[in-house]
């Protein structure tokens, strides 16, 4: 994409939402990646042995591994040009007064209401490349819920940390994968102990502020037996010229009778590369389900997955996306059926306008072993426009006895009727349209967070003004 | 709507010029086979159905694929692809639909579905749609499902035996498409005669 456009797309971004917040990083390494700068983030993180060695493999992986053939042009990242490492705080806070007045303001012009904020007692707030702010909550430290940096969880809890890092994304699955298992760095740690139920959603921000700075977050989180849990994450990013690059990878053990609930409301600036490995294993009659909302970034690709591995095993996932102003959003959802009586389901909605790209990619694989599995989807798309674009790429292979597999797809632009009902009731055309895409994507919205769900809303109203009538 | 039997099972790359039923009956015997049917819509106001109907031999080996590029206004198609896969059959359908920025008042949808009457059988479906303007209606669906148990069980109970509650049912199946899908009379002769 041409420069002027990145700019007016900044430009854009600024006057809504973007913003960013002057540099004021304790430890930055230089652009690049190499041997040396790795060993240098496993030094500054002091590290044991066998992680060293993992970022150094990965590595090896990452250099030897091509970017994907297929799907959205990638040829534009300049990995040369991306910083890989920036820490902010150089210690965790251990409470809100103590976070620095700038992150504080970054998160004032977020809009994270007060009652939010004082829930960040629970959360994990992800500010470049580390931790910023931190502190467990009293309920979830007396239900036995782990819930750190990752960092945190490779010093303190060793062992569960070695046994399920990386098990489920290793670093060969691809390129993006590879480059964030070598320069990982922040993210969240969750551990839920058996038969424990966490009733408040686990909350995370993350944020990027550095320019070309990538962002390799990585997210590990076991459900064990008869758990249940919501995480959620939420991203906006500041504005910046040049591209960023946000790969991270998400792992989530689901054990037996464990439910999980992952959403996140992605919505990067329109300068970053967002590729994001996220993948689930579920084991018996256990429930995993992603929720997905994403509206900002460059380039989007992400594909959530569920490894349905025991007989009853369920799988689940909502995503919306939204695409404005020569954005590509490459989303879609991954459900492999490896065991008896396992079922899935993905509700994809999307909505293109003023040049976007919307495009589901999808695979529902039952394999031999899986007899008697269900598995439904459906993708809906909304064209605003004549000159936004939308496609689907669904791929099912059945080879179980006894499965029952489902697709529906369709692709429609905003009923005439509906548009003139509402304007003859007082609405102008971009209030009409934006009270219709909020109907389309409603079965979505619905299933996040209240504070979720009104910021998803809030986003779409910024984003339709101006973009039609 | 003009009838044209594509009997060959091969390749075709086709141009409509007026409102056409294209009709594929798969061969019942054939132990493989591919078949690529494209139709590309450069004439407004053309509307056409392509309509593939199988019934799969065991142990046989299929791949079908079904491209529909709408590059002018005012065009509308249908793709059917109705299967039936006995024993260890496998297939393999690739279909796409794609509505090119000046096309508008596109109308094409695509069913796919496959019934399931033996053991062991392998379907991969790849539905695709490519749209790039907004005065379209456009939807693909497909499914693959197995014969339904009870509906086998309640025949066996009357004095069928499986293999004939099965055949009737894949007939039903079948039934229900030449009812719902097909209206030129010689189009159906042809597939009653395909299925008996």
């Amino acid at each position: 994409m041409a420069k002027a456009t990145i700019k007016q797309l900044n430009d854009a971004y600024a006057s809504k939402f973007g913003f960013a917040m002057p540099e004021k990083s304790v430890v930055s390494f230089d652009f690049g990646l190499s041997s040396e700068i790795i060993a240098a983030i496993s030094d500054h993180k002091q590290e044991p042995e066998w992680m060293r060695t993992f970022r150094q493999r990965s590595l090896q992986t990452f250099v030897k591994m091509p970017l994907p053939k297929w799907g959205p042009s990638l040829a534009e990242i300049d990995f040369e040009q991306i910083r890989y490492y920036i820490k902010d705080t150089e210690v965790e806070q251990r409470s809100w007064d103590e976070v620095p007045t700038e992150i504080k303001q970054t998160f004032d012009r977020l809009g994270v209401p007060q009652a939010e904020r004082e829930f960040l007692a629970g959360v994990k707030a992800q500010y470049n490349s580390e931790v910023a702010y931190s502190s467990l909550q009293k309920e979830l430290d007396e239900q036995g819920v782990i819930f750190c940096s990752m960092e945190e969880a490779l010093q303190k809890h060793a062992d569960l940390f070695q046994e399920y890092f990386g098990k489920l994304v290793p670093a060969s699955d691809n390129k993006f994968a590879a480059l964030n298992s070598a320069a990982w760095s922040g993210g969240s740690f969750v551990y839920i102990p058996k038969n424990t139920h966490v009733k408040r959603p686990l909350q995370s921000y993350f944020r990027i502020n550095a320019a070309r700075m990538g962002q390799f977050e990585r997210t590990l989180i076991i459900a064990d037996e008869g758990s249940s849990a919501h995480y959620v994450e939420g991203c906006t990013a500041p504005v910046y010229s040049e591209y960023s690059l946000h790969a991270a990878v998400v792992e989530v053990f689901v054990k037996r009778n464990a439910r999980f609930r992952y959403t996140t409301i992605q919505n990067w600036s329109g300068n970053i590369y967002n590729l994001v490995t996220k993948r689930a294993q579920v084991l018996a009659d256990g429930v995993m389900e992603w929720v997905d909302g994403n509206l900002g970034a460059k380039t989007t690709m992400k594909y959530p997955s569920c490894y349905l591995a025991e007989e009853g095993a369920y799988g689940e996932m909502l995503s919306v996306a939204y695409a404005k102003n020569q954005q590509i959003q490459d989303t879609g959802a991954k459900m492999i059926h490896l065991a008896p009586n396992t079922a899935s389901k993905i509700v994809a909605k999307s909505v293109s306008v003023a040049g976007g790209q919307s495009n589901y990619r999808g695979l529902v694989h039952v394999t031999k072993a899986a007899t008697n599995s269900k598995s439904k989807v459906e993708c809906d798309a909304l064209i605003l426009d004549g000159q936004s674009g939308t496609s689907t790429y669904p791929d099912m292979r059945i080879l179980g006895e006894n499965a029952i597999v489902e697709h529906e797809a369709s692709v429609s632009e905003i009923e005439e009727d509906k548009l003139f009902y509402l304007m003859s009731r007082g609405l102008d055309k971009t209030e009409a349209m934006t009270l219709l895409v909020a109907g389309f994507i409603e079965p979505i919205v619905k299933e996040l967070p209240l504070e979720y769900a009104v910021e998803l809303n809030r986003l779409i109203e910024l984003e339709m003004e101006g973009s039609v009538g | 709507m003009k009838l044209v039997l594509l009997s060959q099972q091969t390749a075709f790359s086709l141009t409509p010029t007026e409102s056409t039923l294209y009709l594929v009956l798969l061969d019942q015997q054939a132990r493989e086979g591919q078949v690529k049917v494209d139709l590309h819509f450069t004439t407004s106001e053309v509307a056409c159905q392509l309509l593939f109907i199988g019934r799969l031999a065991a142990g046989s080996d299929w791949q079908l694929e079904t491209n529909m590029y709408h590059q002018v206004p005012k065009t509308s198609c249908m793709t059917d692809v109705y299967l039936s896969q006995a024993d260890r059959s496998k297939v393999d359908y690739f279909g796409q639909i794609y509505i090119d920025r000046q096309a508008t008042h596109t109308k094409s949808f695509l069913q796919e579905q496959s019934l399931v009457i033996g053991r062991s059988t392998s379907n991969r479906s790849r539905p695709i749609l490519e749209i790039f303007n907004n005065k379209v209606k456009a939807s693909h669906s497909a499914s693959s499902s197995r014969l339904n148990e009870s509906d086998v069980f309640y025949l066996m109970s009357r004095g069928l035996l499986r293999a004939e509650a099965e055949k009737l049912l894949e007939q039903a199946f079948f039934d229900r498409i030449l009812a719902e899908k097909v209206k030129d009379k010689t189009a159906r002769q042809l597939i009653s005669d395909y299925l008996c």
